[in-house]
């Protein structure tokens, strides 16, 4: 009994470290290579917690290997998109302004009693008021309401995110990288790799804020793709 | 820059204490596998003695106490059961069992290294 008590306290010790230095995510909502990550922490923490047989060192370098792991892919993450996606997925519009996006929602395996419980969870009784409904990455529905929608009538869509020019963003509102540049030539923006966030709405409403400095917002003279 | 200092230092961690696993086992295995080849000729000889596996028996007391720490406790628990078995088998005379347990030892010191070792059928 003494010995799983030690194991114990030896394993929960580790596995507080591990997800301090994880990071505040980890314990909120969580990216699916989190989830992952978790589920497998769970596993392995609790095994050489009760079989005393195993030596509590196969345990501990389990976890060490997942730490790993999860910082691999948290470094790749940051840099670059195409593994963010890989890892993380993308974000689905399910609802736009045409309404609910029938083939967005059997890509994401969603039926419509999904989507009206994740409406009325928010607060939203009726599809009708839903200008944009995003299904995020963490599996969260992010919604912006027809309301909330006279202030800013359209979705701002990223086309610069940690200093790498989104093509996704750029597909979505028909424009190539000529066009971010065009636009860092104008705001004598040095690079593209000091923009954190960059993103433009349909009515030209510009945003970007460079990294140590802060945001811009205006208004540029853009009539882009009117689709999203 | 933190994450990549953690992500070196658990991997430093886990190479070098690999490697420390690796040389360890293999160093204690490989003397113990002479002391057994020892004691397999003195058998034939017919010089072994209960002492002798008394003696063998207590170095591989304080062995133990480390190889517990790397190797699970299920893998050394037949080595000590040979050990009993050898004694009472030298001290009743009987030395065909005997014989049978030095190979039994001799056979779990060539494998229990082996399953340690860095392999493709190890890891699957």
């Amino acid at each position: 009994m003494v010995t799983v008590f030690f194991r114990t306290l030896i394993i929960f010790g580790t596995v507080l470290i591990i997800i301090r230095l994880m990071g505040k995510r980890q314990i909120g909502e969580m990216q699916p290579f989190e989830l992952v990550v978790t589920l497998i922490m769970a596993d392995v923490a609790c095994t050489p917690m009760q079989e005393v047989s195993i030596p509590l060192i196969y345990g501990l370098t389990a976890l060490l290997c997942v730490f790993i792991l999860h910082s691999i892919i948290t470094i790749l993450n940051k840099k670059s998109l195409g593994l963010r996606k890989v890892f993380s997925g993308k974000p689905s519009i399910i609802i736009n302004k045409d309404g609910i996006d029938f083939n967005e929602m059997k890509k994401q395996d969603l039926t419509i009693s999904d989507l009206l419980e994740a409406l009325r969870s928010q607060q939203v009784f009726s599809v009708e008021d839903v200008q944009y409904a995003i299904l995020e990455t963490n599996g969260n529905l992010s919604i912006l309401t027809k309301d909330e929608t006279d202030k800013n009538p359209t979705l701002p869509v990223t086309i610069v995110s940690g200093g790498k020019i989104d093509k996704q963003g750029l597909e979505t509102i028909v424009q190539d990288k000529e066009f971010v540049e065009k636009i860092l030539r104008r705001e004598k923006v040095m690079s593209v790799k000091t923009v954190l966030l960059m993103t433009i709405d349909n009515d030209g409403n510009l945003f970007y804020q460079e990294k140590n400095k802060k945001y811009v917002t205006k208004k540029i003279n853009f009539q882009g793709g009117d689709s999203w | 820059m933190k994450n990549v200092i953690a992500i070196i230092i658990s991997v430093a961690l886990i190479v070098g204490i690999g490697f420390a696993e690796h040389y360890y086992i293999d160093k204690i295995f490989g003397d113990f596998e002479a002391e057994i080849d020892g004691f397999m000729i003195s058998l034939d000889e017919g010089t072994l003695t209960e002492s002798d596996i008394v003696a063998s028996e207590e170095n591989w007391a304080k062995i133990k106490e480390l190889l517990h720490i790397i190797i699970p406790h299920n893998d050394i628990k037949p080595f000590n059961e040979s050990f009993s078995e050898l004694k009472v088998s030298l001290r009743q005379g009987d030395f065909d069992h005997a014989e049978v347990e030095l190979q039994v030892l001799h056979d779990l010191i060539i494998s229990i290294p082996q399953t340690y070792q860095f392999k493709i059928e190890n890891i699957f």
